[in-house]
């Protein structure tokens, strides 16, 4: 029989794996925030692998080889996506050029209505209120429109490498996704094994549970909305339904970011009374449906977090990272609690 | 610091050593060639020094363990009077090709897990 390892050797083993798990997280990290574009489409890149990870699951469980499942899987969704591209693009291009040629009009609007809240303020406060808010804030408008546009077509470069770089790396993460988890797991030490496997399934189902979930939310929410708009013949539909769907991510607050475009152009257009009931109707619906139906059988149980917490994780990822940090702070947060609450029950579970 | 490295850098077959130890072990008998590939997808590969303990009495356990090299001694500790140290005796010893941990799978408990029974180390 082998001579029996001493405790002294092994804590020193354990200590070294430990360092050799936290400092490949650590590179990890810095890889990913350093190079360009890297983090954006790692984030797509996991959030196509969970969408499409389970339909790859059950191909494999029906007896089909996971490389066979996953390039099947995804020249599906390939040949999809194209053809909703070649439809959806020169809609959207054609829109964004109505849109560029409108936006003069937009400003203008916005300007007069300022305009006249300035009088009013002025009329009741005199001389305390006299700044020219107007200026100031056409000004800024007109600003914003001319980066936006003159950014637009950097931004489509940069869109375009995150689309191809994207699904490259979740094609990889599907097909070989358990591999990599496998030989991570090789590093961690014999005596927390089963804690950190316990730890990487709670992780991966919440996540995956939550992606799945929000992905659908976000996509009834946008197709509610722009349908709405259609019915009601309101200009930009698909832009704005798109719009609202993709702002819905974000908790609490996306919900009203996703409807100010159309409020904006809603009282640029001169809308009053009957169309911007119509109009807040649409945006009302979309939300009833989100908040009645969706959330309590998609989200509500899979996020455990109080809702002080998640605005405070919002606020705080809005401050580091922008609308992605919005977007990914839940996830991220619901993350390490469960990695708290696991790495907890086990120092209080270890009894000898 | 050798061993340091051995869970990490395994030998490709080893998946058919795996293969080999899910057809033996006789609760998997009835699983079809498809299912116990995709229960072979599922199993991790440890490797666990002489005197290294796998589990202890107590603790909450997640997954069944199957040896497949090796042998694994099970004690239990137990204690008859608070004022004497703790007391552990040797219960059996497992061989390759044994199991144990199997209650881990199936019996409900709040988060799926159970507290193990007996402390097992690898001799």
């Amino acid at each position: 029989m082998s001579q029996a390892i001493s405790q002294r050797t092994l804590r020193r083993s354990n200590r070294w794996k430990a360092a050799g798990i936290l400092a490949l997280l650590l590179f990890g990290l810095m890889v990913l925030l350093l190079v360009d574009n890297l983090l954006v489409s790692s984030l797509l890149a996991f959030v196509i692998s969970y969408t499409l990870g389970p339909v790859v699951n059950y191909l494999e469980r029906q007896g089909v080889s996971r490389t066979v499942a996953t390039s099947a899987v995804f020249v599906i969704m390939g040949v999809l996506l194209t053809l909703v591209g070649l439809w959806l693009f020169p809609y959207l291009g054609d829109t964004l050029s109505r849109l560029q040629a409108d936006m003069p009009r937009f400003i203008s609007g916005v300007g007069q209505f300022i305009s006249e809240m300035e009088v009013r303020v002025h009329s009741f406060s005199g001389p305390l209120a006299n700044f020219d808010l107007t200026a100031r804030v056409e000004g800024q408008l007109t600003s914003w429109t001319h980066d936006f546009f003159e950014r637009l077509p950097g931004a489509l470069k940069t869109f375009l490498t995150v689309m191809l770089l994207g699904p490259f790396l979740a094609f990889f993460m599907v097909k070989d996704g358990r591999t990599v988890v496998r030989t991570l797991m090789g590093l961690v030490p014999n005596h927390l094994f089963e804690t950190g496997l316990s730890l990487q399934h709670q992780i991966n189902f919440q996540i995956g549970q939550f992606v799945r979930a929000r992905i659908l939310e976000s996509l009834i929410v946008g197709l509610v909305t722009a349908l709405g708009l259609m019915i009601i013949s309101f200009p930009y539909p698909l832009l704005l339904g798109v719009f609202a769907g993709i702002m819905n991510l974000i908790p609490y607050l996306g919900p009203i970011l996703g409807a100010i475009p159309a409020f904006v152009i809603a009282l640029v257009n001169g809308y009053t009374g009957l169309d911007v009931a119509l109009l807040s109707t649409v945006y009302i619906v979309a939300q009833l449906i989100d908040a009645g139906v969706l959330i309590p059988l998609l989200v509500a149980k899979i996020v455990d977090l109080h809702p002080v917490t998640v605005i405070v994780v919002i606020i705080a990822g809005a401050q580091m990272m922008g609308i992605l940090g919005m977007i990914i702070s839940i996830p991220v947060a619901s993350t390490l609690k469960v990695t708290v609450g696991t790495i907890y029950r086990h120092l209080i579970d270890t009894r000898t | 610091m050798s061993f340091m490295w051995d869970n990490l850098f395994r030998r490709r077959d080893e998946n058919q050593e795996v293969m080999e130890a899910l057809r033996q072990t006789h609760i998997f008998h009835p699983l079809s060639k498809k299912e116990l590939r995709f229960v072979q997808e599922t199993v991790h590969v440890r490797s666990f020094k002489p005197g290294e303990a796998i589990f202890r009495q107590g603790e909450i356990g997640v997954g069944m363990y199957i040896l497949l090299r090796g042998s694994l001694d099970i004690f239990v500790d137990h204690t008859l009077d608070e004022d004497l140290p703790a007391r552990s005796h040797l219960v059996t010893r497992l061989r390759a090709g044994d199991f144990l941990g199997e209650l881990s799978l199936v019996e409900p408990t709040p988060g799926g897990r159970r507290p193990r029974s007996p402390p097992k180390k690898a001799s």
